[in-house]
């Protein structure tokens, strides 16, 4: 049988990680709540040390969070033995680490890398799909024996998302598989995973920086200071209510929102309207 | 292949390495045996054939019990008889066997009188030469040696009576009585004995010639006759007379060739169980004459040594290599942290990366497997070439090879496995860091501490004495994994402090150095690894000159000189003239004579001619005071010396008389003691003196070659005693004038029984005398010392305090002595042995000693000359003993081959540890060369980099070679009064264990330069390698 593992959700509640370092804690994450539907393809935003790639190793099982719970397709990572991990690795989750090499053996042909990506899997029995038809749903079936050093930077990057789904992964997760790549290769390696997303069904968490990335994505998470800063839902922008009721302002309303600012909730005509209390010195603004 | 072809280098360094130390087990075992086998070539070498050769004698036996009975009680066995006693396991050993029979041949009346024996065996007159005559072909037919004819005036023809075997013959009353028969033996023909005066393989080691006019002390004393050669029948049962104490034998050569430590131990098994079932046979008296059993256990003592030398040392260097591999294999796996990752990130869990991890590992370091035991079998054979000066060939090749081969594998799959168990540990998160984390620089791993512990604990076992001998080999490396180990620990603290000490100096160069040496493991590595190395080198370097100064003083004692011939058969004279032949000035040849006295612990004394004597011999443990040798002089008495066959003296005896208790007058007769060369003898001069009476008397004095009057003796009837005065002069022999008063004169004796004064003048002697009870009365000239002064050892002198008061002298007898001087040890002898003046002591004894002689020489180019002359004075040589032979033997023994050994490791050592340094850099090479580019950004220049590169390298280097210098001489303090430099241990110990800094410094220099020369290539490579694009690489 050849397995093909089921829409795997994602479900995170109060979310937090600390880095312990040499008598330093740095709070990665401080409470994120995050729901991913099966089969959904989001992307994973926000500035550099926001924690995106925290909350990526996270959901991967590589760290085990400081506080809070994470479900992968009912698993609780958080308690998940190790054994268990390496379980959810073999057929149900996957990583695609930022870097086409750092995904692939440098002295392996690109056939070899999909062979040897599915050797763990294999060791339990059970069958994996033909890297050759993993190639080819990456369109690298031409270059399947063909050295890596001859590959261009497009093509490593997609043999690393054939290597990252060759076990046929519900829930594909990658770190800015897009960066240091031109134009059209980023559109030839989105347009893959997005293939691979709707023929599949493969959920996919995916990392980047790239505003025009995020564009092409249905939907997308913004991680700002170690939380949930805003979804964008079809180029819209929302503020995320979290699970303790609190609310991270989108980046523009912050600068004419400083912290102090005092906020009124008001509902006119079934909408919440924002008012803004006029400060004695400053002036309140509606 | 892919993984070959993928990291090369790496490749070939992992084979290489496991190479390495797969040699270094397998060599051990290799090494060990071709020692047993080497030590058993060279002592069955250095052994004379008759001591590897196995003689059986069978006997006439006679009933021991009965004193009256008379004749054998059964005749010995025939050769064939013989020939079946020798066990069949050994008989493949040994070569053809020689067989005969031999009995004794005394003349006890009629010419020539002497006794000797009386041989036969076939093929006899085949093997020597017969000068005249024919070989004898009948029963009763003999040769005789050319000797023989000379001295005993034996002439072809001639029939010889010797005494034959006594028989019971029963008397017509019943009783019996005991009759001796008599043999008579035709001489028919001559032989020249001259070629077998030693004990001969070919005659299973009997001695046919040498005997000749030389004495057996008897009693009743004879002399000996040379073999005489006799036809076999001259021995049938069925003659009418027998030869008395037949014997029949068997000689065996041992094949050398065939026979290697197991076979000797075999030989020795079996000889000792043959000479056990022997002694319990009856009916035949049989005995068995081998040292095979000695050589046996010298060579098993030999190879208990080889045991354990050889493995403690290879381990040390099998350790190293272990250490570099683990290294290699930690840095090899390090490598592969990108793809354990990757193994990790597609769910192959900690099973799948160790699993990854063997798989690249472990054919490569099994691939170095069968190369290393090859490599062993080339080392050993080298090393066999090399250190023992055997050969080339391959040596032998058994289970211990494939053993020692498997457990190079085992230990090569475990150093594999430890390291993928440690990588497979590695939590998930941390393989994608391209470089791991550090620890703090105070944390001690589990691993450090338990070496550390282990090392110590086996140290103190060392110390206390509970671990000895060879073991001591492994103190280096004990007491330098434990000081290398805490100096790993301290560097990163200490090099860290100092760093930031010296940037605020402002010292750029050697700020980054020493911070860098504390941030990174490298150094820590390098200075354990360095210590150790350093140590092992100082500490074999050390041991191995202190073994050869050892060797050379232990041999130089032995020998006593750079030769010593040794013969028999001569008088002190003779050997004096000898000695002045060959260097008449005595600075290059002096003679000594060796009196022993019978007993293991008696005194034995080393007669020498002090001032020769001092300039000849050899003094390894001390040049004696020139003092001493002052002080065994003889002193400047006169001899009172006479040539001539009459004498005439006038005695006169003024109020002498000799009265026994009761008043009775008793006569008083007048002697000369008068010796020369061959011995002394008294010579009655008067009879009858008391009374006031003057006499002239004349008698013969036989000097005609010149005697020496050493005092005069005064004898009367027991329990007598003497009063009056005696005076002697008008002294001539041959008409010539002598005078009485020589320089020195007379030596007055007062003594409870005797008191004697004497005046001299003019040629005349006068005697005042009074003795009580005396019957003899001895008056001496002080030429004729009374106490022989000697020299003793230091130890002797301390367990005597200084008293010595009798030494064994030359006829083997009493002689009054006192210490003189001492010195630390007497040349060639033990420490019970005294120094005494040769010229002294034959003054007392005068004749053919009761001693071994010996002419010592200075110089080997004297030999031939000293041997020539010793034959033209017509002594035997015995032996000749040379330093430099006995310094080759004590540098051909286990002891010493592992000692040479141990040289042989630290050299490798010291490239085992420049390797280190190697693999330590390159497994370190990513992280260090990002340090050095990111100084380039900052704007250090390339030169400077280079040299922070270079500097980075040397404080490790430094501090490790002076540490482990340090602890390698430290070692040697601890380990060298318990490492065995002998075979077995000489009896006078000259051991000097003081550190050879001669050869330490040297050791430590070579270390320094090698090591700090691999450093600084290697910070060389890195500044090369550092270029600014080396920052963008991810951590």
């Amino acid at each position: 049988m050849t397995r093909r593992a089921d829409r795997v959700a994602v479900r995170t509640r109060g979310l937090v990680h600390i880095y312990r370092r040499e008598g330093n804690d740095v709070a990665a994450l401080s409470g994120v709540d995050l729901d991913v539907l099966p089969g959904e393809f989001i992307g994973l935003l926000g500035p550099s040390g926001a924690g995106k790639s925290t909350l990526l190793n996270l959901l991967a099982g590589f760290f085990r969070p400081s506080a809070g719970r994470i479900f992968v397709d009912d698993v609780e990572l958080s308690n998940a033995t190790e054994a268990e991990l390496d379980g959810l690795r073999r057929g149900v989750v996957s990583l695609m680490l930022q870097g086409a090499a750092r995904n692939l053996m440098p002295f392996l042909n690109p056939l070899e890398n999909v062979r040897f990506a599915q050797s763990a899997a294999r060791s339990d029995g059970v069958v994996m799909p033909e890297p050759t038809e993993i190639l080819a749903s990456v369109r690298l079936e031409d270059v399947a024996t063909r050295p890596l050093g001859d590959l261009s930077p497009a093509r490593l990057q997609r043999l690393a998302i054939a290597v990252a789904i060759s076990n046929g992964p519900g829930l594909l997760l990658a770190d800015e598989p897009t960066s240091q790549l031109d134009h059209v290769s980023r559109d030839g390696v989105l347009q893959t995973l997005s293939d691979i997303n709707r023929v599949t069904g493969t959920t996919i968490i995916l990392v980047t920086h790239d505003p025009e990335v995020a564009d092409f994505l249905p939907r997308t998470v913004t991680i700002r200071d170690g939380r949930i800063g805003g979804e964008g839902r079809s180029g819209e922008e929302y503020a995320v209510v979290t699970a303790d009721g609190s609310l991270v302002l989108p980046e523009h309303a912050r600068l004419d929102l400083p912290p102090g600012t005092l906020v009124k909730f008001h509902l006119d005509d079934g909408r919440y309207v924002l008012l803004v209390e006029e400060h004695e010195e400053s002036g309140g603004r509606p | 292949m892919r993984r070959v072809r993928n990291r090369p280098l790496e490749a070939v360094t992992l084979i290489l390495l496991a190479t390495t130390l797969t040699a270094c087990v397998a060599f051990a075992p290799l090494y060990a045996r071709a020692m047993q086998g080497e030590a058993t070539v060279q002592q069955l070498d250095r052994a004379p054939s008759l001591a590897t050769s196995l003689v059986l004698t069978s006997t006439t036996t006679y009933d021991e019990s009965d004193f009256t009975s008379a004749g054998p009680t059964s005749a010995p066995l025939r050769v064939d008889e013989l020939m079946d006693v020798v066990p069949d396991r050994v008989r493949g050993y040994y070569g053809t066997p020689v067989a005969g029979q031999t009995a004794n041949a005394t003349v006890e009346h009629g010419a020539p009188n002497s006794t000797g024996t009386v041989i036969s065996q076939p093929d006899q007159c085949r093997l020597v030469t017969i000068t005249d005559g024919a070989c004898p072909t009948a029963p009763g037919e003999i040769l005789v040696s050319d000797t023989d004819r000379k001295i005993y005036g034996i002439r072809i023809g001639d029939r010889i009576r010797v005494t034959g075997e006594r028989f019971q013959k029963v008397q017509p009353d019943g009783s019996s009585r005991a009759i001796t028969t008599g043999v008579r033996l035709s001489v028919v023909g001559s032989y020249d004995a001259a070629d077998w005066s030693e004990r001969d393989d070919r005659w299973a080691g009997n001695r046919l010639g040498g005997w000749s006019g030389t004495t057996d002390p008897g009693p009743p004393p004879k002399r000996f006759h040379d073999a005489w050669i006799a036809d076999e029948n001259t021995f049938s049962e069925n003659r009418t007379a027998l030869l008395p104490a037949q014997a029949s034998y068997v000689g065996l050569a041992l094949r050398k060739s065939l026979v290697g430590p197991d076979e000797v131990a075999l030989l020795a098994r079996e000889i000792d169980r043959l000479r056990a079932e022997l002694l319990t046979r009856t009916g035949s008296d049989i005995s068995v004459e081998s040292s095979i059993s000695a050589i046996a256990d010298d060579l098993e003592a030999q190879a208990e040594t080889a045991r354990v030398t050889v493995p403690l040392l290879m381990a040390q260097l099998a350790l190293l290599a272990l250490v570099v591999l683990w290294l290699a294999l930690r840095a090899a796996a390090e490598e592969r942290r990108p793809e354990v990752a990757l193994v990790r990130l597609r769910g192959g869990g900690r099973r799948g990366a160790r699993r990854f991890v063997v798989r690249e590992l472990l054919p490569l370091v099994l691939a170095g497997v069968p190369p290393g035991g090859v490599l062993a079998i080339l080392g050993c054979s080298l090393s066999r070439w090399w250190l023992m000066d055997g050969d080339l060939g391959v040596p032998e090749l058994d289970l211990r090879l494939l053993l020692a081969v498997g457990l190079a594998a085992l230990l090569l799959s475990a150093a594999v496995m430890v390291v993928a168990h440690r990588f497979g540990r590695e939590p998930v998160a941390q393989l994608f860091r391209r470089v791991p984390l550090r620890r703090p620089l105070w944390r001690v791993g589990v691993l450090a501490a338990v070496s550390v512990a282990a090392a110590t604990s086996a140290l103190i076992a060392i110390i206390l004495g509970d671990a000895t001998g060879s073991v001591a080999l492994g103190v280096p490396v004990l007491l330098s994994v434990v000081v290398g180990i805490l100096l790993a620990h301290l560097t990163g603290p200490v090099s860290a402090l100092f760093g930031r000490r010296v940037l605020r100096r402002g010292r750029l160069v050697g700020a980054i150095a020493l911070l860098d040496a504390a941030r990174s493991g490298t150094a820590a590595r390098t200075v354990a690894m360095v210590t150790v190395a350093a140590a092992a080198a100082a500490f074999s370097t050390n041991a191995y000159a202190v073994a050869e100064r050892n060797w050379s003083a232990a041999a130089a004692h032995r020998a006593g000189a750079a030769v010593v011939v040794s013969a028999e058969g001569g008088t002190v004279a003779q050997l004096r003239a000898v000695a002045t032949d060959a260097d008449a000035g005595g600075d290059h040849a002096t003679p000594v004579a060796r009196i022993k006295s019978p007993g293991t612990d008696a005194p034995q004394v080393l007669a020498v001619d002090p001032e020769s004597f001092a300039r000849v011999a050899l003094h390894p443990g001390g040049e004696p005071s020139p003092d001493v040798w002052t002080a065994l002089g003889v002193g400047d008495a006169e001899p009172l010396r006479v040539t001539g066959r009459r004498a005439r003296i006038r005695v006169i005896a003024d109020g002498l008389e000799a009265r026994q208790p009761d008043g009775h007058r008793t006569p008083v007769d007048l002697s000369l003691h008068v010796q020369d060369e061959s011995g002394a003898w008294e010579t009655r001069v008067a009879q009858g003196l008391p009374g006031d009476t003057t006499v002239r008397a004349a008698f013969a004095m036989s000097c005609e070659d010149g005697c020496t009057v050493t005092g005069i003796r005064l004898r009367t009837v027991p329990g007598s005693s003497i009063r009056g005065q005696l005076s002697l002069d008008r002294f001539s022999v041959d008409g010539n004038a002598i005078r009485l008063d020589p320089r020195g004169g007379w030596r007055p004796v007062d003594t409870p029984e005797v008191t004697v004064t004497s005046t001299a003048d003019d040629g005349t002697v006068g005697f005042d005398i009074r003795t009580s009870g005396a019957s003899i009365t001895d008056l001496s000239t002080t030429w004729l010392p009374t106490t022989v002064p000697v020299v003793a050892t230091e130890a002797r002198a301390e367990v005597t305090q200084d008293v010595i008061d009798t030494a064994p002298g030359l006829d083997g007898l009493s002689v009054p002595t006192e210490v003189a001087g001492t010195v630390a040890h007497v040349p060639a002898s033990n420490d019970r042995t005294l120094l005494a003046n040769l010229e002294a002591l034959e003054r007392i004894a005068p004749g053919r000693p009761d001693a071994a002689m010996e002419i010592w020489l200075d110089s080997p180019s004297l030999v031939t000359t000293v041997e020539q002359s010793l034959s033209d004075h017509g002594l035997v040589i015995t032996d000749v003993r040379r330093q430099s032979a006995l310094d080759r033997e004590l540098r051909g023994t286990t002891a010493a081959w592992s000692l040479r050994l141990a040289l042989v490791v630290g050299v490798l050592g010291l490239l085992l540890a420049a390797m280190v340094l190697i693999v330590v850099a390159a497994a370190g090479w990513r992280a260090g060369t990002r340090d050095l580019a990111a100084l380039r950004l900052s704007g250090v220049s390339a030169r400077g980099v280079r040299r922070m590169a270079v500097a980075a390298q040397l404080p490790a280097v430094l501090v490790g070679v002076a540490a482990g210098t340090v602890t390698g001489v430290v070692a040697a303090r601890i380990a060298l009064p318990i490492v065995p430099f002998f075979a077995t241990d000489p009896e006078v110990s000259l051991l000097d264990l003081s550190t050879a800094w001669w050869a330490v410094v040297p050791a430590a220099v070579v270390a320094l330069f090698v090591l700090a020369g691999t450093g600084a290539l290697i910070g060389v490579n890195l500044s090369h390698r550092s270029g600014v694009d080396r920052v963008r690489e991810a951590v």
